[in-house]
């Protein structure tokens, strides 16, 4: 559905949509779902004319998501308002391999940002037209970074560097439903942002003997921001048994908090301990439109769209998160053999326009094409 | 409302294919190359040693594979271009050339480099007349001052020798303009590139103001550039001889005005590494240290430097100031005691000869001459409607601060390379301190490329420097 969900209760994955849609599910929740990225990177090296592609290797992101709802007294058999949860899922990642022979090879030859978000969540129904939501995010994040170095033995031998890190970072998400008309609710949500350090990364340069003495392989210190996001969205029921409906959502995320990559080295390398790069990124908004249709009660049929703004200025597009506007579309479907199993099967189609940049720092001058093809398949049951 | 629903069914599928066609559309398109208005039949380049492919002190079949003109007609090939000849040096090791022997540690705990020089394979000085005319007629070593001297290939002190193997055996006494004429009148050049006048500055320069006697030289350095014993006293050339000079080159190569060209400026040679890496002072620890090779019995010095200064019967000994050059030929030297026991360079007794230093007011010779031989190749360029890259602008734009980054690293980055014009580390000169690696060829002959590309309404191709040698370190 465009990957739309803030304004309407969606099983345990509220606790990844809205938290205060969560209070509105019954019972006790379980979904679990994956992914698999296939993603297509072209590039035209343009001053040279050199083009290929990059893979993004197939990674598989997950979600797992467990929701229940109190019973404050089981002899009586009540439900309460309060719902509790726990989500495991992971935000963002991006994994992006070139060729390690390919023109660019002194930026990016291979880049692995991976997190996974741990998030127990509260959630409590106020009133039949209200919920609220909190949850405490525990971020983990990956990096991993492979260059090339400019520093030959020969004139067939290259140095290489490679950085890998871990960072756990901190935050939380809230999020409010509300259900003013039958045919209508809305949602809000918010997730902070993220700051996580990987304070004793792991460095590895494979360099001339003869300058080892200037790279030692230090650890280094570099922050990650991963950025907070807004979301609001409504949702327009169209048939009584709420199972056909519309939705829209707008997001902002806020990117501006990354305005450089820079990794602080323990000592030298080469010449310097620092090693940065601008990014001056900006906030960006992407407006979505889904909607579900269910022509008999076993099936239901998901299509949507979305419109996701560049985050990048022109002067700071790397290879390593080649970065536009983009549209999505998706397709879905849910199977229910029964009133407590969903099979839900999705595709994604992420089209990135074609950006071309020179960036100021390195100098270097490219053209860009990405799309991606994500599959996905996940099981939803209740109790 | 059941009914609108089912119909709304259809259109979801719909929107849905069109999303997929869209993603579907995936190849770039690319500009095609061209090049434009420029005619590539035949190119013929006019330069010194940089033109010919000098790297780190000598000149190698492969830095000449990769002298800028050859890596523009390389480009060009694709495009329709003409074949390309250049004075091609036998396989082997050529003139010799200067390497990166080893880098140790002092027990100080600075390192120390070595360097070693590869010596000249004898065969590369044989005459190659016979595969002329050629398109790269780069000859190391020449200036402007001495294209009209008929001895300038003969006289037996040239310790470049490179542009006789260029001349039939009986016309060994052509001038280098006679030389540009046969040539012209042979190829019947399309169009041209000339960067000439380095050398005008650069032989006053390097022996610190032209004082050639008290300067020794290893081996490799003298093999086609510097200095010019057989020339008398080097000097900067004067201004009315460039500006005349260059007028008669001009009109050599283009005597009806009908070929297209471009014409370079020439870059502040004070900026270069040769001038720049060591300082004033003799200090450890410190990064300029590594430079040195006679380290003095101490981990903690700071020493000024002490030269000789003046002439004839006038010569002083001064303390070299923060605006007094000293050479990189000094390297070798400094430090090395007297019978004394007094270090060379370091102590007021045993000051570093006149020739190793440019002081502040033979630098600002340098300077008033560069003024003066660049506006002369705008002056004569514009009378004859040549393009002009400036080339000058461009070197400082390596040398100078990146105003994009925060660490005051100097340089440019390109495809991610980062180069800037720190000896040794910088990526862009060779270990000579003068010449640039061959990788620097790469983007000195990018940038003709774009200039070419911005006059002639062409989209030539640019090279991928990646893929070109740069400096090589010992594992």
């Amino acid at each position: 559905m465009g990957h739309t969900g803030v304004s309407k209760p969606m099983g345990a994955s509220s606790i990844f949509f809205n938290p205060g849609a969560l209070s509105f599910t019954k019972g006790i929740r379980f979904s679990a779902s994956t992914n698999l990225i296939m993603s297509r990177l072209n590039y035209l090296h343009n001053p040279s004319g050199e083009s290929g592609s990059a893979n993004s290797q197939i990674g598989t992101p997950f979600s797992f998501y467990f929701a229940a709802q109190l019973k404050p007294n089981a002899s009586e058999g009540k439900l309460s308002n309060i719902h509790l949860g726990l989500g495991v899922f992971t935000p963002f990642g991006s994994k992006v391999q070139y060729d390690d022979e390919w023109v660019g090879r002194f930026i990016v030859q291979e880049i692995n940002l991976n997190t996974i978000f741990i998030q127990p969540t509260f959630s409590y129904q106020i009133t039949e037209f209200l919920g609220l939501g909190i949850g405490f995010v525990y971020g983990i994040g990956n990096l991993y970074l492979k260059q090339a170095v400019a520093l030959e033995s020969d004139e067939s031998v290259e140095g290489s560097s490679e950085l890998e890190g871990q960072a756990i970072g901190k935050g939380f998400m809230g999020g409010a439903y509300l259900k003013p008309l039958d045919w209508l609710s809305i949602g809000v949500s918010y997730r902070s942002g993220v700051r996580a350090e990987i304070k004793d990364g792991k460095s590895v340069f494979d360099v001339p003997e003869s300058l080892r003495y200037v790279f030692n392989n230090p650890n280094f210190y570099t922050k990650i921001r991963l950025p907070n996001s807004v979301s609001i969205g409504a949702t327009a029921f169209i048939t009584k048994d709420r199972n056909t409906f519309i939705n829209f959502q707008l997001d902002r995320t806020g990117w501006e908090t990354y305005e450089e990559l820079k990794f602080e080295f323990k000592d030298v390398v080469g010449s310097a301990t620092e090693i940065a790069s601008p990014r001056d990124y900006h906030d960006n908004y992407t407006i979505r439109v889904g909607g579900q249709y269910s022509p008999f009660d076993l099936l239901q049929l998901r299509a949507g769209f979305y419109y996701d703004t560049d985050v990048a200025p022109d002067c700071c597009i790397t290879p390593e998160s080649p970065d536009s506007n983009s549209w999505g579309t998706t397709i879905g479907a849910s199977i229910l053999p029964s009133d407590n199993i969903s099979i839900d099967l999705a595709f994604l189609f992420v089209d990135g326009q074609e950006r071309s940049s020179t960036n100021l720092e390195s100098g270097f001058n490219a053209t860009y094409k990405t799309s991606s093809f994500i599959p996905g398949i996940g099981i939803s049951c209740a109790f | 409302m059941k009914i609108r629903t089912q119909y709304s069914f259809p259109f979801f599928i719909l929107f849905v294919l069109s999303g997929l066609l869209v993603s579907c559309e995936q190849e770039i398109n690319k500009e095609p190359f061209s090049k434009g208005d420029l005619n590539v039949e035949s190119y013929l380049a006019i330069g010194n040693s940089i033109s010919a492919g000098v790297v780190s002190s000598g000149l190698t079949p492969g830095s000449q594979q990769n002298s800028f003109p050859n890596l523009i007609a390389n480009q060009l090939e694709t495009l329709g271009g003409g074949s390309f000849t250049q004075p091609t040096i036998p396989e082997g090791n050529g003139t010799g050339y200067r390497f990166i022997e080893n880098i140790d540690t002092t027990n100080c705990g600075d390192s120390n480099i070595s360097f070693g020089v590869v010596e000249a394979d004898p065969s590369w000085i044989n005459n190659v007349s016979n595969l002329g005319p050629f398109n790269n007629l780069a000859v190391p070593g020449l200036s402007i001052n001495e294209i009209g001297n008929s001895n300038f290939a003969t006289n037996p002190l040239n310790p470049s020798n490179f542009m006789l193997r260029m001349l039939a055996t009986d016309q060994t006494n052509t001038s280098y303009l006679s030389l540009v004429e046969s040539t012209v009148a042979e190829l019947d050049p399309s169009f041209y590139t000339i960067w000439l006048g380095n050398n005008d500055v650069l032989s006053y320069a390097a022996t610190g103001g032209g004082f050639i006697d008290s300067i020794s030289i290893g081996a490799g350095i003298l093999a086609v550039d510097i200095s010019a014993p057989e020339f008398g006293t080097p000097t900067l050339t004067n201004s009315a001889t460039f500006k005349e000079n260059l007028g008669l080159l001009l009109d050599m190569i283009d005597p009806a005005s009908d070929k297209q060209g471009m014409i370079a400026t020439i870059p502040d040679i004070r900026s270069i590494p040769f001038f720049t890496t060591l300082t004033n002072r003799f200090t450890i620890p410190d990064s300029t240290y590594l430079y040195f090779k006679n380290p003095i019995d101490s981990c903690k010095a700071n020493m000024n430097i002490w030269f000789k200064t003046g002439e004839g019967n006038n010569i002083d000994t001064v303390k070299a100031r923060n605006v007094d050059f000293i050479t990189l030929l000094a390297a070798d030297h400094i430090g090395k005691l007297n019978s004394n026991g007094e270090p060379f360079g370091l102590h007021p007794n045993n000051p570093l000869y006149n020739a190793y230093v440019l002081d502040n007011g033979e630098a600002s010779n340098c300077g008033t001459a560069l003024l003066s031989f660049n506006n002369s190749i705008l002056d004569e360029a514009e009378q004859r409607n040549i393009p002009v890259i400036d080339l000058k602008t461009y070197f400082n734009s390596i040398v100078l601060t990146d105003e994009n980054r925060e660490d005051g690293v100097t340089g440019e980055g390109f495809n991610g390379i980062k180069v800037n014009s720190e000896f040794l580390t910088g990526g862009f000169f060779s270990l000579d301190g003068i010449h640039p690696t061959q990788r620097g060829n790469g983007i000195i002959a990018n940038k003709w490329i774009q200039e070419l590309n911005a006059v002639y309404n062409a989209n030539i191709p640019e090279i991928d420097i990646s893929k070109i040698p740069g400096i090589n370190f010992p594992d």
